[in-house]
This record gives C-alpha cells, structure tokens and sequence, in this order.
C-alpha cells in the first residue's frame, strides 16, 4: 500500500460535480448564438485573403443580433486555417460576428475544424427572405429568427452541399419555440431531402410519430444525399416507449443494412424486453456490424445494464447494473458482448447462443 | 440467521437476544429438518457481545403446542439456547464516478468535458463499526492484481478511508478492476472500478466540395466526419482530439507531385461533438488538394455532381494518428491510426490497412 499520493477528496467531489453542471450546456447554433456579439445577413463587398489573414468590408441586409444597423458596411478580419492569396467578393448569407477588444469585428465560423472561409457562414439566397416569402411564424428570440433564416434557404437550396450545411446549422439550433413547427412544414415538402430532415428534426424533439413516418418510408434514406442526418437520429433514440420500439422494429426489415444497422444500434442501446423480439431478428441481418450489435443488446439486457445514453459514458454508469439480472449465468458471461468486440472467427457459435 | 431442528410447528418464534422474530411456516431440508431463516437487526452496541437465541414452537394446525411425553416430563416449547457473536456489518465502498479513463500520460482532466483517469473510492464502516484510523488504517486491494501493471491505488489520508484509483498505463481492451478494503477484521463488498480508452475513428460522412481557396485550383476540401469509439464500444462525446502525422507522405503508382512534403505543424485539433449534436461523438476533417492544371499527374478534379461517381484513383496517403483527451502535440491517449489518402477528386480517412489500389 502506497500513501505517497494524497488527495482533497473534497475538491474531487467538486469538480465532478461542477463537470456534470457544465456538461448541459447548449452547444452548436444556440451555443454560437450566445457567443456572437452580432448576427447579421449580409454580402462581402470586397476583401483579400494573404495567406491565413483575412479582411473584408461586409454590407448588412438584415440584423438578427446586435446594435448594428441595415444598409451599413462594417469591416471584419478572420484568420482562417486554410492559407490562400487573392480577392473576395459576393459571398451572401448569415455571419456570426464578435467584436474583439479593439473594437473590431472578427468571424465566428459556423462549424468546427479547419474551415474554409466559403463554409465559415451560413449562405443564404439573395431572393428569398423570410419576409419577401410572408412566412406566417412570428419570430420572437434571437434563435427563433436564426431557425426561421435556416429554414427559408433550406427550402430554396442551390445545391445539396448548402443544404447540408444550413440542414446541419438547424438541426444544431433547439432553443427556438417555432422549432416544431418548422420541422413540420419540411417534412410536408415534396422534396424528400427536405421531408426527411423535417422528420429528423421531428425525431431529435422526441416526436415517436416522426420516427413511425420514417420508419414507413425507410427504404428511401439510403438514396438521399443528405441520408446521415435520418441515420444519426435514429442511432440516437433512446425513448423506450411501444411505439418507438415498434419502429425502430419495423426498420430492421428494411432493404437497406445501414437503416437496419441504424436502428440495431438505436435497439441496442434500449435493450429492453421489449427489444428483444427485433433484436432476434436482427441475429439473421446479412451485415455482420448490424448482427453483432443484436448480440451486445441481448448481452447487455440479460447483464440488466441501464439504457446507454451520451451522458452515461463518460461516467461509465452505463455499466452498472441496475439491480439484480436473474437472467445472467456463466454461460451468458461467456458469450457476452456487453464489453467485448466480436471475434469474427466465433461468430457462428455467439449467434447459436443467442 | 438460519435455524436447524425438529418439532418447530408451523408457527414457532425465534428469540434473540431481547428480540422476537416470526419466520413464518418452516421449511423441510433434503434430511426432514425444519429450517427457518430471519433476518436480524441489532443494535450497534451490541457488536462483539454475545446474544442468546431460542425458538419457541407454538403449535401446528391450530392447536396450541402440546409436549410429547418424554418420561415424567411433558417436552418444552423451548428449545436449547445457543450463544451466537453479534459481528459489526461490513464496511462498504461508494464512490460519485465508477468509471476512469485512460487518456495518455499525465493526463490533466477538463471538468467540461467529464472524462477521469482516476476515482476516489471510500469506505463507510458498517452500522457498529469505528471507523479507521491512523492507528488502525483501512487497506486497499484491486482485483486482478495484474491491474497494478496499469493503475495505482494509494490513500487519501493515514486513515485510509478514501483511496484514489488512478491509471498510469492503457489495460487491455476495455477493463474492470475489483476494488476492496479491510479494516477491523472485515472486509469490505467488492467495488467494480470501470476502465475504457479511445480506440479509433470512423467515417460516418463526407462531403467533397470545390477547392475555393484562393487561388482557386480544380481541386477538392473534403470534409470527413469521423466518430471516436472505445475500446468498450461506447461514442465518446464531447471530448478533445488532435491530430499528428507520422511518417511520409506515401505516392500510390504513377502519380506525380501528389505526395508533398508532410506538414511538421499546423496539426489540427477539436472537441468531439456533444450527445445533443446530430452527430454525436463526431468531429470534421477536412482534406483538401488542389494543383495547378499541368503540375501534377493526373490533375487534381473538382467533386463530380451527383449522381456521378467519384474516382477510385488514388494518388497519395499519409498516416495520421488522432489523439484523445488532450489539444496539446505528445499529450492524450493514441487510437488506431488511419490514412488520409488523396483520391483524383476527393480525399478521404481510410482505415489503417488500406493500401493503394492497382490502377
């Protein structure tokens, strides 16, 4: 025994318990929202990039934060992760700016990572505002405006790369009342990219009835270019109720593996009794990930483990039973998945067992 | 408490100490003994002393008991009384974070982010126990011992009623280690200390867009989406990454001026996105390649327009090794490198065994 080391296990305690504070709070376009000394619509006049600095005069059509005014320029400097030389112009949309302590404006990029300058800001279309399109929702909050800006260009996108990236800026925005309702005018569009990222935004607010929509019409997500956004919000469910579990069920006889595997992971994470039906179904999957995620969830409910969510990982919590597991036996242990990959060798005798 | 006999009716009352306990009907073991069982609370003085315990039978069938003849005597409702040592309860282990992480040497935690590399576990004396001293210290054990080779386990205090558990190397795959103490002659419940480390990335998306950096070349930013796993399966969210290259750029055959001298610096890093993201665990990387028309062979393409395919020519790769846990160059726990290999028209992170195609 070693004593050598000692510790405020006081101080420990505080700051678990300041990280498990911390850790709810927003993030992505709320986040960014609350950071921005400005939001603004607006068009780069003229600029240069020399090497990673850029500077350029930025003419505002619309305020959505901040004491700037309609009509005027305001010049905004950036140092971006990609290096290049020459001019800018034309560049129209929505610009997150913060003022830095001289005084000037600098650019908060919309996404994380090594960004280039053209995917720093959301870009809109010149010809369709919010207003100019009479949209009948009353923006209140700052971030109601944002969502209701995303959501107009959304519907009138150029090309599917924008409308990935305004998808992926709405998707990150919750903190807006008129979130619903937005979602529910995409997935009433004909366009299926835009219906399905209306269901995800649906699905991500925990509307079971939107998960059921998707469910019906799963065999398309594959062919959509936008096809992660409905994939990641249904490896994401976790509500346990019967209706979601009937279609995340009704998924894993879809066509395509990668629903089947999206909802295996989603079932896996759930594990319940209710799971276990689909989850055997999933045993006869032609995708060997799809088959072996069917097995940790039947490994993890005979273990009794919790439901697996984000929040219990970093503590581990996911991995403490959460009583007894009348179910689990030596047998069980050695064919358990709960804490192990599988060996693709021995697949034949796990899906015997289970 | 179990009680072995005979003649205990279907009702009896067991005694102990000054306390009665109705267990109930007995039960038959595999010799035609009656056995009951009851549960006991006593007070915690009472612990070390030694307690009296009898039981009464009180009849079956509704009869009141009725001795049988035994000689001149009619038999007791009483039985025999035994002594029986009246033991403190065993202490038990908690701790407000079952689960540490190996995040790479000298780690240093970022409450925001929640990810330990160590937990402090204590011990609360059973009802009747003193708690340890500096006199008479608690002592720790893990379970297996081999987890020594990767974790230490040292007191908070000459009590040692707190230890800390703390890694100091990767175990293997995702662990869990059984922690116990002792002190006063009683050991404690086992306590599961769980272990896991980052283990790889994962291409959940990409989207290839035009080269647009100044000066605009026919080329490609590929932006690749990739997810941290662990080692125990799980998506690590929001936590820190950085990126380091080994190595050389590698050239896949006939290609000209694509494998370029590896950049030393202006290694990237980020924090994985959080589980209200829509891509939980996840963080962008972003390749780009664009060469001026007539320098490289073949020349670098813009991203075709869908439905058209993208090239399967590949033209150079790189090893790169994501690190979590930490922004900072030689900090954080490594995962399985992968290779950022530059195709024709797009760039992609492919997995560590991938090699240049024949073209």
């Amino acid at each position: 025994m070693n004593s050598r080391m000692r510790m405020n296990v006081g101080l420990w305690a505080l700051i678990l318990a300041a990280s498990n504070c911390m850790l709810a709070e927003t993030s992505g376009t709320d986040a960014l929202a609350t950071q921005a000394d400005a939001i603004v619509v607006g068009e780069v006049q003229s600029g240069q990039q020399t090497d990673r600095s850029l500077s350029f005069l930025l003419t505002i059509s619309r305020v959505i934060k901040g004491n700037l005014v309609n009509g005027t320029t305001i010049s905004v400097q950036w140092e971006a992760a990609w290096r290049g030389n020459g001019s800018l112009n034309g560049d129209y949309g929505m610009w997150f700016l913060q003022k830095t302590q001289i005084g000037t404006w600098t650019l908060l990029p919309v996404k994380q990572g090594r960004v280039p300058f053209q995917s720093s800001y959301f870009a809109l279309s010149k010809a369709n505002s919010p207003a100019l399109l009479g949209s009948n929702l009353t923006p209140v909050s700052t971030n109601d405006v944002i969502a209701v800006e995303l959501t107009t260009a959304i519907q009138h996108y150029n090309d599917l790369n924008q409308m990935s990236d305004l998808a992926y800026g709405l998707l990150r925005t919750s903190n807006s009342a008129l979130m619903a309702d937005l979602y529910r005018t995409l997935s009433s569009s004909s366009d299926r990219e835009l219906k399905f990222l209306g269901l995800t935004g649906l699905v991500r607010m925990k509307d079971a009835s939107a998960l059921v929509e998707i469910a019906r019409n799963a065999d398309a997500i594959p062919n959509l270019k936008t096809s992660e956004f409905p994939l990641s919000a249904i490896r994401s469910v976790r509500d346990n109720s019967p209706t979601t579990i009937q279609a995340l069920a009704q998924m894993t006889s879809s066509h395509s593996t990668i629903v089947q595997g999206s909802a295996a992971e989603a079932l896996r994470d759930i594990h319940t009794r209710e799971t276990l039906p689909a989850l055997g179904q999933l045993l006869e999957s032609s995708d060997p990930a799809t088959r072996e995620a069917a097995i940790k969830g039947f490994s993890l409910f005979v273990e009794n483990l919790p439901i697996t969510t984000p929040q219990s990982i970093p503590s581990q919590a996911w991995r403490v039973p959460q009583g007894p597991a009348p179910y689990r036996s030596p047998e069980t242990d050695l064919y358990s998945l709960s804490t192990r990959v599988l060996d693709p060798a021995k697949e034949a005798i796990y899906l015997q067992f289970w | 408490m179990t009680v072995t006999g005979s003649g205990f009716g279907d009702h009896p009352t067991v005694l102990v100490g000054g306390g009665v306990y109705n267990p109930g009907p007995p039960s038959r073991n595999s010799q035609g003994q009656d056995v009951v069982t009851i549960s006991v609370t006593l007070d915690p003085s009472l612990a070390g002393s030694s307690l009296p315990v009898h039981l009464q039978s009180n009849g079956a069938g509704g009869q009141a008991f009725f001795g049988q003849p035994q000689g001149p005597q009619l038999g007791s409702p009483n039985s025999n009384t035994m002594q029986v040592q009246a033991k403190a309860a065993a202490p038990t282990i908690s701790s407000s974070n079952p689960g540490i992480w190996w995040l790479g040497p000298n780690f240093v935690p970022i409450p925001a982010e929640g990810y330990y590399d160590l937990t402090v576990v204590t011990l609360t004396p059973g009802a009747g126990a003193s708690p340890p001293s500096a006199g008479s210290p608690a002592t720790w054990t893990v379970a297996p011992s081999t987890a020594l080779n990767y974790l230490t386990i040292n007191c908070v205090d000459s009590a040692c009623a707190s230890a800390i558990v703390k890694l100091f190397g990767p175990p293997v795959g995702c662990g869990q280690v059984q922690v116990t103490a002792t002190f006063g002659g009683l050991q404690s419940n086992a306590f599961t200390v769980y272990i896991d480390q980052p283990l790889s990335v994962t291409l959940v998306q990409a989207v290839d867009r035009s080269y647009n950096i100044l000066p605009v070349y026919p080329g490609y930013l590929s932006e690749n989406t990739l997810r941290l796993g662990s080692s125990c399966g799980q998506t690590m969210t929001n936590i820190s990454v950085h990126e380091e290259f080994t190595g050389n750029f590698g050239s896949c055959g006939g290609s000209i001026n694509w494998a370029g001298a590896l950049p030393q610096d202006d290694w990237f890093h980020w924090t994985t996105n959080p589980g209200t993201d829509p891509f939980p665990g996840s963080f962008p990387d972003t390749v780009g390649f664009a060469c001026q028309p007539g320098n490289c062979t073949p020349d670098s393409k813009t991203p075709p327009i869908p439905p058209a395919p993208l090239s399967l020519h590949a033209n150079a790769w790189s090893t790169q090794e994501f690190f979590a846990g930490s922004i900072t160059i030689g900090k954080g726990a490594p995962t399985v490198p992968d290779l950022q290999v530059l195709y024709t028209d797009h760039g992609r992170d492919e997995l560590w065994n991938w090699t240049c195609p024949l073209q």
